[in-house]
């Protein structure tokens, strides 16, 4: 199920990037998967790759744009108007869940990732539902 | 309970397909508890790949007697493995596993680090301040000094006021507002004023 879908990671963290590839290549045996370390000409990038990411997941800390300004600059092209993007944050606070959820993302997964959830928080997206998931409990 | 069948399962938890894999995952799980031996086994003795697919049966199985081969698995140079083990330790009694966590605390890989950090805080015993204070002043990841930060803020100790304070001008802004944060709610709880 989830290697029918590509997939878009933006991350300055090398230790999420890691657990991302990790979890994506060998639990969920996802084959495409592109990151991207910064977010320096994003849209340049994102409309150079080989194939349309269904899913894309924005961290909101980074440099030189932001997950929010990344998501605006998506949302303003007709052919990523629609696209699940997830927010990424390791913060729990509260105003920023509000803030991501009033922003026009999809939903939002908290960080460090986990192994056990983060699939099936995924596959939830997938089925078309709107996560909320910023901390393991 | 047919052993062949069982070992044959076993097996293909391992195989480079990650359907096959995932039905025998399945399978193991509702089998129950006489697994738990063989899949022990198979963490301790089987492929790389194998080692954290039945780390991964066992997690799933929630049964104590997999508290101790967790426990192993944190040493285990296999990333994989380690991150499985850390998150079926969260299942358990997390007050017994303090010596253990902090034990493996500097010797994980720095992303399993960050997992062992938020058992640490959920288990809420002061003997892991001194630990994550000096990984708190050596690691380079940013993720892992919020991480840090936020579990010693929840442990609540002032004593690590100081060691808190040299990261509100950390290079990255998030760290920043985390210890900040910290330092207001551990202030107000020196001058009394948190329960």
């Amino acid at each position: 199920m989830f290697n029918d879908y590509a997939y878009l990671y933006v991350e300055d963290d090398h230790l999420s990037r890691e657990i991302m590839q990790m979890i994506m290549q060998n639990v969920m045996g996802v084959e495409r998967l592109t990151i991207l370390e910064d977010s320096q000409n994003f849209m340049a990038r994102v409309q150079a790759l080989p194939y349309q990411p269904d899913i894309i997941l924005l961290d909101i800390h980074m440099k030189p744009f932001s997950g929010f300004e990344m998501l605006d600059m998506l949302r303003e092209t007709s052919r990523f108007k629609n696209t699940t993007v997830i927010a990424l944050t390791a913060s729990v606070m509260n105003e920023e869940v509000e803030k991501l959820k009033h922003s026009g993302f999809n939903g939002a997964i908290g960080k460090p990732l986990s192994i056990r959830t983060f699939p099936e928080i995924i596959g939830r997206i997938i089925q078309g539902e709107a996560v909320w998931h910023v901390a393991d409990s | 309970m047919n052993a062949n069948l069982m070992s044959e399962l076993i097996a293909q938890l391992g195989h480079s397909d990650p359907m096959v894999s995932k039905q025998a995952n399945t399978a193991l799980v509702e089998m129950g508890a006489t697994v738990i031996k063989p899949l022990i086994n198979a963490i301790l003795e089987g492929s790389e790949n194998l080692r954290w697919q039945a780390a991964n049966v066992l997690f799933q199985l929630n049964d104590p007697c997999c508290i101790e081969p967790m426990l192993e698995a944190l040493k285990s140079p296999n990333l994989m493995l380690e991150h499985i083990a850390v998150e079926a330790l969260q299942q358990f009694d997390l007050s017994a596993l303090v010596p253990a966590l902090i034990q493996a605390l500097p010797n994980s890989h720095c992303s399993v680090q960050a997992r062992i950090v938020t058992l640490l805080e959920s288990a809420g015993d002061q003997q892991a301040v001194e630990p994550l204070v000096k990984l708190l002043e050596t690691t380079d990841s940013s993720l892992l000094r919020l991480s840090i930060i936020q579990a010693l803020g929840t442990l609540g100790s002032v004593q690590v006021m100081d060691a808190i304070k040299a990261f509100l001008d950390d290079e990255d802004t998030h760290v920043q507002k985390r210890a900040r944060c910290v330092m207001e709610f551990l202030e107000k709880k020196s001058q009394g004023n948190l329960s």
